[in-house]
């Protein structure tokens, strides 16, 4: 095959191989979305994932000057799209994995893991990825195209820190275009070395950080359930809530869903009063509002010191439960 | 009093909460001529409408005036006859929207004929109708707002504004507030009146706010003033007594409640006042709750120390071996000073703690 039939052919089947990459990028945030709500996906993955089809120079390069033996390069290449999932920590590599593994959608092969790849070689660092190829499980129409079974497309999941490393690294050391010198690996490797530790830092940082707020984290779940049930609607939950949550948590006391429902149970029309703000103030739809209702009702002159916003915030609900502001 | 025996509004209720203003019109009555004789009353036509963020800050300025701790008052009510403020309030619960509109303005006249002083301010009168409380009883509530100047930018230039009201500046307002706590009983029973007037916690009231809570609602000073002065006093030193912290402290503290009721000229007490203006700021809701759970009113309260004047005159620190220090308590507040120091020395079974008496005099006088 020349390079112009090749070229002819691949003009024909980029679009499908471009739409095939779309579907893959969409359908796996979707499926990421559920395992790590209530976080949203979009702030999960921490690059936006957005499928990239392979030039016509680096598809001809491949099939014809990279000495890879292919006997039909068009079929065989399997990077002919490619999409990449970008994570914080190494532990959430694991999640991607599981969204691509479940998907039933496409056939999904593990071309590359990093992990089985230090199991192997103890004393080498270097690019560090996890690479699947998805390819489509029978044929499908998206828009006006039908995409044929088998068509690949290349999923890379790695963390932001290794990603760091592999936009330095991968155009340079990797392709043969430049002349790889002992000093350029070893400066390479020194730095996966220490990506490698801060990822383990970065890890032990987040242990802390989730120990330490598990117990607020713990209060707005619960209240989250409570708002749910009594204000029978769903909450809309932003930093705000944290706001709330540190600033009311302690004055509800050792069980704070009792001590919740017993304002409810004494003052029913509290319920009607945050039904009716929830509308159009992004406060009254944060769970924890339910505490601050707590905490005025029965603390009202610390309850004020306590919040840290301006006071103003706060007067609809000193005037819900008829008090003055104790101090103005 | 209801508000000792009140069904329903024993424990954490606040008589103020769930405020819910269903009608709003207004009126308008003017400052009399030179020659005292009356300007007629503008009356309102139609109800107001208010949008919600307009209706919120409206419930705010109520609240703000009339909740817990706020200087509003609870008073008896005194005219409940055919032409009184009550029997008109009364009349107006559950009226049809015109017949509210039409009857209301008899607020204004009223208002408009009880200003007989000169130099009284005009100002729109409020006349607002809803439900009030957890239990949601129905309410007919008047304000007096007087009219206040500002300025709105507009572009490069400024618009002076004349006819502002109902603004935070809650001096320039006064609010009568008639609440039925029971239905269908004979005036004045099943009514409570509470009046918000800033002129009536200052000094010299008398002339400034009886026309409003007087002649025109009809009220008087509860006559239970003595008993609940003397109630604050007796309940405030029982809570001071009770806080955990150093004599000393606790010491001037009592001399506060003392130089509270007996040295300030305010004509009123209230919790939140005693309670900002001394108490240390972690005690402050301790003590409002511990008010409340006496069943203390958290609103204005007419002063009257008829009942304790007795005990107000000296106060009296007493010591084992009939030692006793007696002083009126503005001598406590400003010449004596009083400390516990260890014992150094004290033999076995004497107390471990002395009390270190600093009086700013030398003596006087000797028996």
């Amino acid at each position: 095959m020349t390079e112009e039939e090749f070229l002819e052919r691949w003009s024909k089947e980029r679009p499908i191989v471009e739409a095939w990459g779309k579907f893959v990028a969409q359908k796996l945030m979707e499926s990421i979305s559920p395992l790590v709500a209530p976080l949203s996906a979009d702030i999960f993955i921490r690059m936006p994932a957005i499928p990239r089809v392979k030039g016509d120079g680096s598809m001809l390069t491949k099939a014809f000057y990279r000495d890879k033996g292919y006997t039909d390069p068009l079929e065989e290449i399997t990077d002919k799209v490619g999409v990449r999932f970008i994570v914080l920590l190494a532990k959430e590599i694991a999640i991607v994995c599981r969204a691509i593994e479940e998907c039933k959608e496409w056939e999904p092969s593990k071309d590359r893991d990093y992990e089985e790849e230090r199991q192997n070689a103890p004393y080498e660092f270097r690019y560090q990825s996890v690479h699947y190829i998805v390819r489509c499980n029978s044929d499908m129409t998206v828009g006006e195209l039908t995409i044929p079974r088998g068509i690949p497309c290349e999923i890379q999941v790695r963390t932001l820190l290794q990603h760091a490393h592999s936009e330095l690294t991968h155009d340079t050391i990797y392709k043969p275009s430049v002349i790889q010198t002992p000093e350029m690996h070893r400066a390479a490797a020194k730095s996966m070395a220490l990506i490698e530790a801060t990822g383990d830092y970065f890890a032990e940082l987040m242990d802390l950080i989730t120990r330490s707020v598990a117990p607020a984290k713990e209060l707005s779940r619960q209240m989250d359930q409570l708002y749910r049930e009594l204000i029978g609607r769903s909450p809309d939950a932003t930093k705000a809530e944290a706001l709330l949550n540190d600033a009311f948590g302690e004055f509800a006391g050792e069980k704070p869903v009792d001590a919740v429902r017993e304002l409810f149970l004494q003052k029913e029309f509290i319920v009607g009063r945050i039904k009716d703000r929830a509308v159009s103030k992004l406060l009254f739809r944060q769970p924890s509002i339910l505490l601050a209702y707590v905490a005025v009702s029965n603390r009202p002159h610390d309850a004020q010191e306590a919040w840290p916003l301006t006071r103003a915030e706060l007067k609809p609900i000193y005037t819900d439960l008829g008090l003055s502001v104790p101090i103005s | 009093m209801w508000l000792f025996c009140p069904p329903g509004l024993l424990g954490a209720t606040m008589a103020f909460e769930n405020l819910v203003v269903q009608r709003v019109v207004l009126h308008e009555v003017f400052k009399r001529r030179h020659d005292g004789n009356l300007v007629a009353p503008r009356h309102g036509s139609q109800l107001v409408a208010m949008p919600a963020d307009a209706l919120d800050s409206f419930n705010e300025r109520v609240i703000d005036a009339m909740g817990d701790n706020s200087q509003s008052m609870e008073l008896e009510i005194a005219e409940f006859g055919p032409e009184s403020a009550v029997a008109l309030a009364a009349s107006l619960v559950g009226k049809h929207d015109q017949a509210f509109i039409t009857d209301s303005a008899k607020f204004a006249d009223k208002l408009a004929s009880a200003q007989q002083a000169k130099n009284l301010p005009g100002g729109f009168v409020v006349v607002f109708t809803g439900n009030v409380g957890s239990n949601s009883r129905p309410f007919v509530a008047v304000i007096k707002a007087e009219k206040q100047s500002g300025f709105r930018e507009r572009g490069t230039a400024l618009q002076y504004l004349t006819d502002l009201f109902l603004t935070p500046a809650s001096k320039l307002y006064k609010i009568g507030f008639f609440t039925q706590t029971h239905a269908g009983r004979t005036l004045p029973d099943g009514w409570a009146a509470h009046v918000y007037d800033s002129h009536m916690t200052t000094r010299n009231r008398e002339g400034a706010a009886k026309y409003f809570y007087g002649t025109f609602l009809g009220c008087s000073l509860p006559e239970n003033s003595a008993y609940l002065t003397r109630a604050f006093f007796e309940h405030t030193r029982a809570f001071i007594r009770d806080l955990p912290m150093e004599p000393e402290k606790k010491d001037d503290l009592l001399t506060s409640l003392y130089t509270y009721l007996k040295v300030d000229q305010t004509p009123t007490l209230q919790v939140n006042s005693f309670s900002t203006a001394y108490l240390p700021t972690d005690k402050q809701d301790d003590y409002t709750n511990y008010m409340r759970r006496k069943s203390f009113p958290l609103t204005a309260v007419q002063k009257d120390i008829g009942d304790i004047s007795s005990r107000l005159r000296k106060r009296r620190v007493r010591f084992s071996g009939s030692i006793e220090l007696s002083a009126p308590p503005e001598s406590f507040k400003d010449l004596i000073t009083m400390e516990t120091v260890a014992a150094d020395g004290a033999g076995r079974g004497q107390p471990a703690e002395w009390t270190r008496i600093t009086i700013k005099d030398r003596i006087r006088a000797q028996e």
